[in-house]
């Protein structure tokens, strides 16, 4: 999985490319640590190019969210592929994140 | 202000805006490049903070190990000497302090939470610190180090913490405090800026409150200003905490830039405080004064020069302009007045030639050659309906349309054909739709040089002498009529009613000659009333007279009288009586039409008898009845039950419309009207006054009266036998969902003994809302599993009603609590006591009786018992052979069941083999070709099928999985037999066009391939990963792949929470231990996930999907595995689990991803 961020006043923007198993989950969170969150009010994850995402990388976005959400700021998914947004309406996420399909 | 002076000033304010705007613009940009450097001043903080945090865990750690290689400090640790240990610790300690200013503190601790040794208070020791110390105490239970910072008495502190071991065992821990104004420190000399530390209010405690006297109080937090206490003093009252951004505050010594950076981080990774830093823009706000400043300036020299050029060098053309214009303007002036001059006169002709146009009494109106009318006068106007500039420069035929329009006979065409005058009479329809006629005289529209512009219509209003003259014609034509026709008797009599003529046809009418009626007194030929009547309509009219009163229309009068027959039978007549006057309005003549109106009274009779009839009918009729016109929606009549059901009084009933109660559709009245048939439609609905509706049943029907066609629409009120029919069909579903509850959902798979699973498939399709067919699969697994048994029993009832369901889930009732029954029953006691029981209960008539097979496997032996109960023998696959039991003639064969009471079942048994397939099915697979085959099929019919797809399949023997081999029967048969069988599938409902339930369950006896388990000991996520990623390589890129490839993406995803689960939770990460995977693949994917953790309560596991837990980081890992399989099951305590999915494609949408909840565990309780 790779990981690719672009930062821009207040908001930030993550393009992340592969599958997000456990070991992306870890890399995911690594990222997220070395972040100042204090300042980000708008939180945009691209995932165009992921094509799985385990318990573990829902785990990390909602570990994300708590800092995020904490400074009054949202987190919106793109570009979400078909069997992921299911999932992730399954999962009900769709009442802690703004999610749009691809 | 001369002309010269507005162009310059004009110029120059063009150049003082665009002058303005570049400066503005510059400015801009100027505040734009100050902010970013600002900005990126404080990501470089941040990011400076963060360094050096992480710096400073670096050094302590190693300083700290550094120390602990100091076996002098260990074993005087271990020894639990302190002064041993402070001697050996003090050059430590000592190297630290003159390292680092910010040092704070050396501190050991005992595995209890008791202070051993402060080297900067060693006397100070032995005190508790468990509850005061959480980092400490951390620590001590993982015996694993901790970094981060601290709320000391003396202030906030980064701490590390490490555990201290001799010789493998744990003896306390040590840790080195350094002050986080330190870091503070560093950044201020590193970025040149001040900085102060703040923490929240509530994370703080009385000591700190005690001791740190440096802090200043403001918007509930507490901040250190270290050695700028009078310059924050003065910055913090115009800093909102709140708002995390930059902010700007200016006081009496310069302008600053303030905002929060860097996450104090306690042990748990919880921000308790952050660092505000100041830094001083005074110079940058000076510069950028001093660029404005100067900007101005310029842009004031560049307006100034300006000016100088505009004066000097651009006056004198703008005076010659200035001359060229007055010249202009003169002559523009001159012209002008003359035109005005021009058009006052032109304006008194219009107004003279209008008021001459607009008073004629005619219509006129102008048109030129295009055909667009040009003009018309008030007259026109009105007759038309329209304002005169709705009709003018519109096209001549838009409004006023004759039938000359688009024709040769067009007045204009006529001119244009150089007719000098035209006279027609036309007739025009108006916008009313009133149609009138009129004299059209069309003269040429010339230019006063001769040429043609158009045509002048003028049209009189001729349509009241059409009309009279129509009138009398038709009257003329009349009158001639009747006196050559008629056959009522005319006569004439004086003033006094002496009789002065009479017709022949008085003879046809009393059986008297002219003559002898004549002759006759009035009381001779009326009866006594009529004498009296017509003598008092005489008088009356005498009075009229006289009195110069005319009849206002008719001038006849009409009389209803009884002439008396020669016959003496009293002959009814219509009299019409023609009063004439002379001058003097003195009554002479009267002139008298009588006509015989026997028959008409005979037919009003007639009819007033049927209107009584129908009107009492109509009355009592428990149907809603309204008539209305065919054409109008106005109720023209109604009966009270029609008003009782819409809900209003009759009055308001027949002053409104039946659109107010329901909408007809126009094809309907259309057919009812075309037909002269009653139109009737089922569950239509009524709307009440009241705004409710009604489901009623229609009718539509026409009626002709006196040439007038009416509408007669019916209605009958059928909710209440609408409320009964969903009654009943909420009873059945209610039904049907208690017998699920009973019965559970079928397992598909259930472990055997020895390396053996029992898989099952049922498919029961019923043909109603819910049939007669009913089963159920219960397993029996033990703790000893040796003693396991499945129990299987497929019942048919006869009937598809309510009643027929509630008595199955009557017999499933007493069956599970006879197979729940702690007292174990053989499999023929058992039956028999549900038979004894069904035979006591009240709710099995006569004709009452269901069959049924019941089955009993032991998990252990494979030895099956069965008992049929008249039901179609089941089929046993057994290496290609099928075979039927129980044979005819066997003992096994016994009756339906409530048959008889007291009577004995018998079982047959079977020895069964790995591998073996049962078929067990009702008589609606058999009977489902009867419909349009007109045959049932018979035992050997459905072998004979069964074979041929195990030999089609290309499987010789028993491969082909037991699943398909009954889908695969029910389709073969389904579709020879012309029928529609679709099982209830992921929420889609089942089809079944046949005439019965037909029921199939399908169970093989599957081996556990071994060979198919694969073991792997993970030491990190990474391990994990490469054992999915071949796992999927092996299962899904060889053959598997071609039958099972769908599965894919669920298998994977359900794979990788299992295995995950199973490293995390079961086996805690140890490294030692393993995780085994095993799958197979035959009826369904079968996949198994062991660990050896210590198990876990798989029964009580939280729904992530509830609010209360949807933002929690962890637990969507079983979640999804039972979402995205079909079947789950746990074993050895939580530490094996069973995942099956299906074979066969399903919908992926969520809708039907949404499986039923487990039932209640009814029986287990």
């Amino acid at each position: 999985m790779e990981i690719s961020v672009e930062k821009k006043e207040n908001s930030i923007r993550f393009t992340i490319v592969g599958e997000v198993d456990e070991q992306g989950a870890t890399v995911l969170k690594e990222r997220f640590r070395s972040l100042y969150t204090a300042s980000l009010t708008k939180v945009t994850f691209d995932f165009k190019n992921v094509t799985h995402i385990g318990s573990a990388g829902i785990g990390k976005l909602l570990l994300f969210y708590k800092d995020v959400a904490m400074n009054n700021g949202t987190i919106g998914i793109e570009h979400i592929a078909p069997g992921i947004y299911e999932l992730f309406l399954t999962l009900k996420l769709e009442t802690v994140f703004l999610l749009s399909k691809s | 202000m001369n002309e010269k002076v507005k162009s310059i000033a004009a110029i120059m304010l063009i150049i003082f805006t665009l002058s303005g705007i570049f400066l503005h613009w510059g400015v801009r940009m100027y505040q734009k490049n100050r902010d970013s450097k600002i900005i990126e001043t404080a990501a470089r903080t941040d990011m400076l903070i963060d360094e050096l945090i992480n710096i400073t865990n670096i050094i302590y750690e190693i300083r700290i190990d550094n120390i602990l290689n100091d076996e002098r400090v260990v074993e005087a640790f271990n020894a639990r000497d302190r002064d041993r240990l402070f001697r050996a610790t003090l050059p430590w300690h000592i190297a630290l302090k003159n390292e680092n200013p910010f040092y704070s503190n050396m501190h050991f601790h005992l595995p209890t939470g008791r202070s051993f040794l402060r080297m900067h208070q060693p006397k100070l020791f032995g005190d508790d610190l468990k509850n005061l110390r959480p980092m400490i105490t951390k620590v001590n239970e993982t015996h694993g180090p901790v970094r981060g910072y601290e709320i000391g008495k003396h202030g906030l502190f980064y701490r590390v913490a490490k555990p201290v071991f001799f010789k493998g065992t744990y003896i306390g821990a040590v840790e080195i405090g350094i002050q986080a104004e330190e870091v503070a420190k560093n950044i201020e000399r590193v970025l040149n800026i001040q900085v102060a530390r703040y923490i929240p209010d509530y994370l703080l405690n009385d000591e700190f409150r005690q001791f740190c006297t440096n802090e200043i109080q403001q918007n509930q937090m507490s901040i250190n200003p270290y050695t700028h206490k009078s310059l924050f003093e003065k910055l913090l009252p115009a800093y909102g905490f709140h708002n995390r951004s930059p902010q700007r505050v200016v006081i009496k010594e310069g302008a600053y830039i303030l905002y929060s950076s860097g996450h104090l981080k306690d042990f748990n990774h919880e921000t308790i405080g952050q660092f505000l830093t100041a830094q001083d823009i005074s110079k940058e706000m000076i510069s950028y004064k001093a660029f404005v400043k100067h900007a101005v300036i310029l842009t004031l020299i560049l307006i100034l020069g300006a000016f100088v050029v505009l004066h000097f060098s651009f006056g004198a053309m703008i005076n010659k302009i200035i001359e060229l214009n007055q010249t202009l303007e003169a002559k523009v002036k001159e012209r002008t007045d003359e035109l005005k001059s021009a058009t006052v006169k032109l304006l008194y002709t219009n107004i003279e030639l209008n008021q001459i146009f607009n008073t004629a009494a005619d219509g006129m109106r102008v048109i030129g050659i295009d055909y667009t009318v040009i003009r018309v006068n008030d007259t026109f106007a009105k007759m038309t309906g329209k304002a005169r500039q709705d009709l003018e420069n519109r096209p001549c035929h838009e409004w006023f349309k004759g039938a000359f329009c688009f024709t040769q006979g067009c007045t204009l065409k006529r001119i244009l054909n150089l007719e000098e005058h035209i006279e027609v009479d036309v007739v025009k329809q108006l916008d009313t739709g009133e149609t009138r006629s009129f004299l059209l005289t069309a003269t040429p529209y010339k230019s006063p040089e001769g040429q043609i512009l158009g045509v002048v219509e003028n049209f009189k209003d001729i349509t009241e002498r059409k009309k009279v003259a129509l009138a009398l014609s038709k009257s003329e034509k009349r009158y001639r009529f009747i006196a050559e026709k008629t056959a009522d008797l005319i006569w004439t009599a004086d003033a006094d009613l002496n009789s002065t003529y009479v017709s022949p046809s008085v003879h046809k009418l009393r059986g008297y000659t002219p003559e002898e009626d004549m002759a006759q007194f009035l009381e001779q030929k009326y009866t006594r009333e009529s004498v009296t009547r017509i003598q008092d309509l005489v008088n009356d009219l005498g009075v009229r007279g006289r009195e110069g009163i005319k009849l206002s229309k008719a001038p006849s009068v009409s009389i209803l009288l009884e002439t008396i027959h020669k016959n003496n039978a009293l002959v009814p007549i219509e009299v019409t009586l023609t009063p004439i006057y002379n001058d003097k309005g003195e009554l002479v003549t009267l002139h008298g039409v009588s006509r015989d109106i026997t028959d008409r009274k005979k037919a009003y009779d007639a009819l007033k008898e049927n209107e009584d009839y129908l009107k009492t009918i109509m009355a009592t009729v428990q149907t809603g009845v309204i008539v209305t016109d065919s054409k109008s929606p106005l109720i023209i009549d109604a009966n009270p039950y029609a008003a009782k059901l819409m809900g209003c009084p009759m009055e308001d009933l027949l002053k409104g419309s039946s659109r107010d109660y329901f909408n007809l559709e126009k094809s309907w009245i259309q057919k009812a009207l075309a037909s002269r048939k009653k139109i009737e439609v089922e569950d239509y609905e009524l709307r009440t006054a009241q705004g409710e509706s009604l489901k009623v049943r229609l009718s539509l029907a026409t009626a002709n009266v006196r040439g007038k066609t009416y509408l007669v629409q019916s209605f009958l009120d059928i909710s209440d036998m609408k409320r009964l029919l969903e009654k009943q069909e909420v009873d059945i579903h209610m039904a049907k969902n208690i017998m699920t509850l009973i019965n559970k959902e079928v397992p598909r798979y259930c472990e055997l003994t020895d390396h053996r699973r029992l898989f099952t498939e049922a498919i029961c399709v019923p043909c109603n809302a819910e049939g007669g067919d009913h089963y159920f699969v219960q397993h029996f697994v033990m703790e000893d599993a040796r003693t396991g048994k499945t129990f299987v029993s497929l019942k048919d009832q006869s009937g598809h009603e309510v009643n027929c369901i509630l008595r199955s889930i009557f017999t499933d009732l007493l069956h599970n609590a006879a197979l729940y029954n702690p007292q174990i029953l053989t499999l023929e006691a058992m039956v028999e006591k549900l038979n004894n029981e069904l035979c006591a209960s009240k709710f099995f008539n006569e004709d009452d009786f269901f069959t049924a097979i019941h089955v009993e496997l032991d998990h252990h032996t494979l030895v099956l018992k069965y008992i049929s109960a008249g039901h179609p023998p089941f089929l046993l696959i057994r290496e290609g052979k099928i075979s039927a039991y129980p044979e005819p003639g066997s003992p096994a064969n016994n009756l339906p069941m409530p048959f008889l009471s007291n009577v004995s079942y018998t079982a047959g048994k079977l020895q069964l083999h790995d591998g073996d397939q049962l078929i067990f099915y009702t008589d609606g697979l058999l009977e489902m070709t009867l419909k349009h085959l007109g045959h049932v099929l018979t035992t050997d019919d459905l072998s004979c099928i069964v074979r041929d797809i195990i030999q089609a399949s290309g499987h010789p023997g028993h491969s082909l999985p037991i699943s398909q081999i009954v889908q695969k029967t029910l389709d073969h048969i389904s579709l020879s037999a012309g029928e529609t069988i679709v099982p209830e599938s992921y929420g889609i409902k089942s089809v079944n066009t046949s005439l019965d339930d037909v029921s199939l369950i399908g169970v093989e006896i599957e081996p556990v391939d071994r060979s198919r388990e694969r073991h792997f000991t993970p030491k990190d996520s990474g391990d994990i990963t490469r054992f999915m990623s071949d796992f999927q390589v092996e299962v899904f890129t060889g053959e598997l792949g071609k039958d099972f490839g769908h599965l894919e993406k669920r298998v994977m995803m359900v794979l990788e929470e299992s295995v995950i689960n199973a490293w995390k939770h079961g086996n805690q990460k140890d490294p030692e231990k393993s995780i085994f995977v095993r799958y197979s693949c035959r009826n369904d994917f079968v996949l198994e996930v062991m660990d050896q953790g210590k198990g876990f309560d798989f029964q009580d596991l939280p729904d992530p999907t509830l609010a209360e837990n949807i933002t929690r980081v962890s637990g969507r890992g079983l979640f999804i595995v039972h979402h995205f399989s079909d079947h789950v099951q746990w074993m050895d305590e939580g530490r094996h689990i069973i995942i099956s999915f299906k074979k066969r494609k399903r919908r992926d949408d969520r809708k039907n991803l949404n499986k039923k909840k487990d039932q209640i565990r009814l029986w287990q309780c």
